[in-house]
């Protein structure tokens, strides 16, 4: 026998003098409804409380990132040191959704020191930093290990996930940040997913991450990123005539036109 | 001592404007070929020889006349015009049909002495203490634009042909040029034609990554 039966019952017994009128089924059908209704809801207040056993394996809610690339974000120019946060130009996110990978631009190569005539200008990555934290990286230079902030807190949450290949002159040309060594790195086109040997990223100094998603570890989108660059081209002379004399981000004035003596 | 005695013996000081054209795609004919030439006109007349640039200019004399420019200590922004009146109608042609825009415009000024057609590379010559180097460079800049002005004489049925050249210094082309490269493809591939390393940065801007999305 059902609740619902059970209730009509009950309203039949309390109200059995009256039974045999309408006015008795009519408070029983009332009463057995009330009780339906209250039963319903409890039942469904029940079944919201329970986990969601067969959801526990997958991802948390996503995380819909629109990207700020900029088409016309002029490519800066770095002599001597200088912060740069770098522009996003391009990102893939993998099949499983689980992995981002981004291509940070962040500057120009410079030309050659010593007034155009001396060894090539080398820029290297100083210092990394991740939503204003300064970055330490495991010993292969690449692996974020932790992060501290300006008041020395360290976290470890975004340790693993997140990994930062540098390159210092266009793809073929990477580097670890000052202080690391690693000697098995990559070319850029091997690493970043759909790229091909075409992707050159000619006389640029960029960077790509790669980011996976852990809601519980609060790594969810590559955050504001920001490198300390440094330019052995630091004498005066020489980064005015490099800035004069380069074709592709300076004035292009020939050489022959400056006076050097 | 030298140099009073030097100087005790020159009869007059006289100054002279040498300007240099460099016309990289000069031709005489709207059919011709391009070549490099060199216009190189001072402000007297005859032919000035200037050992200390290595070059014979053109005299002009009052044919030719350049505005004032200011000298400072540090490098401003001049405008300088040139104006050749005179022409025959082959140097009109000459500007015509040549690219004259955008030329390098170097303009000395040498100093004269005792009304010399030579511009000594100092002076006085050989003498320490004097002006040296002999000419010194006054303005650095391209053409920036071109005109052609024509007075018709209605008595003779002749007319005079008049070119003005304006002229923007160096510093004047670098406080305008917008350098450099810029995050997109059309600005890459202008000096990488064959990286695509830019070209999703357009398509990027309206993308959406469902970063963590459940297969």
């Amino acid at each position: 026998m059902s609740f619902i039966d059970e209730v009509l019952a009950v309203g039949s017994t309390l109200f059995s003098r009256v039974a045999k009128s309408d006015m008795g089924k009519n408070i029983a059908k009332t009463i057995a409804l009330g009780v339906i209704l209250n039963q319903t809801q409890k039942s469904i207040n029940k079944q919201n409380s329970k986990p969601d056993t067969a959801n526990t394996t997958q991802p948390d809610r996503f995380v819909r990132e629109q990207l700020s690339p900029d088409t016309k974000h002029a490519i800066p120019v770095v002599y001597g040191t200088a912060f740069v946060k770098g522009v996003i130009t391009d990102a893939w996110l993998t099949a499983d959704k689980t992995t981002m990978w981004y291509c940070v631009t962040i500057c120009e190569k410079t030309g050659n020191t010593n007034l155009g005539a001396g060894a090539a200008s080398v820029l290297s990555f100083e210092e990394i930093y991740l939503n204003e934290s300064l970055i330490t990286f495991q010993s292969d230079g690449i692996t974020v290990a932790s992060i501290t902030d300006a008041n020395a807190n360290t976290s470890t949450d975004p340790a693993g996930l997140i990994k930062i290949y540098c390159f210092n002159n266009g793809s073929t040309s990477p580097v670890v940040p000052t202080g690391y060594v690693n000697g098995g790195l990559s070319s850029a086109y091997s690493l970043m997913p759909n790229w091909t040997a075409n992707h050159t990223m000619s006389g640029l100094v960029f960077a790509l991450v790669k980011v996976e998603y852990s809601k519980e570890k609060n790594v969810t989108s590559l955050g504001e990123i920001e490198f300390k660059i440094k330019n052995t081209m630091t004498q005066p002379g020489d980064c005015l005539y490099d800035y004069m004399t380069n074709t592709r981000y300076g004035a292009g004035i020939p050489s022959a036109e400056i006076y050097l003596s | 001592m030298a140099l009073q005695s030097a100087l005790s013996s020159t009869r007059s000081i006289g100054n002279i404007l040498l300007v240099e054209i460099k016309v990289d795609e000069w031709r005489t004919s709207s059919a011709g070929a391009y070549s490099l030439n060199y216009y190189r006109l001072a402000d007297k007349v005859g032919t000035i020889a200037v050992p200390g640039l290595g070059f014979d200019y053109y005299g002009l004399g009052q044919l030719m006349s350049v505005s004032a420019s200011s000298s400072e200590i540090r490098p401003s922004s001049n405008e300088v015009t040139i104006a050749l009146s005179g022409l025959t109608n082959s140097a009109l042609q000459e500007f015509i049909n040549s690219k004259i825009k955008g030329s390098r415009v170097r303009i000395h000024r040498g100093i004269l002495i005792n009304s010399s057609n030579s511009v000594s590379s100092t002076v006085p010559a050989g003498i320490p203490g004097g002006i040296d180097p002999n000419p010194i460079l006054r303005f650095q800049g391209f053409v920036n634009n071109i005109q052609f002005d024509e007075e018709w004489d209605s008595d003779s049925r002749t007319s005079t042909n008049t070119v003005i050249l304006n002229c923007a210094s160096t510093v004047d082309i670098m406080q305008n040029k917008i350098s450099g490269r810029r995050t997109n493809p059309e600005s890459h591939k202008k000096f990488f034609s064959t990286d695509v390393s830019m070209d999703r940065v357009p398509n990027l801007e309206t993308a959406f990554f469902d970063f963590g999305a459940k297969k």
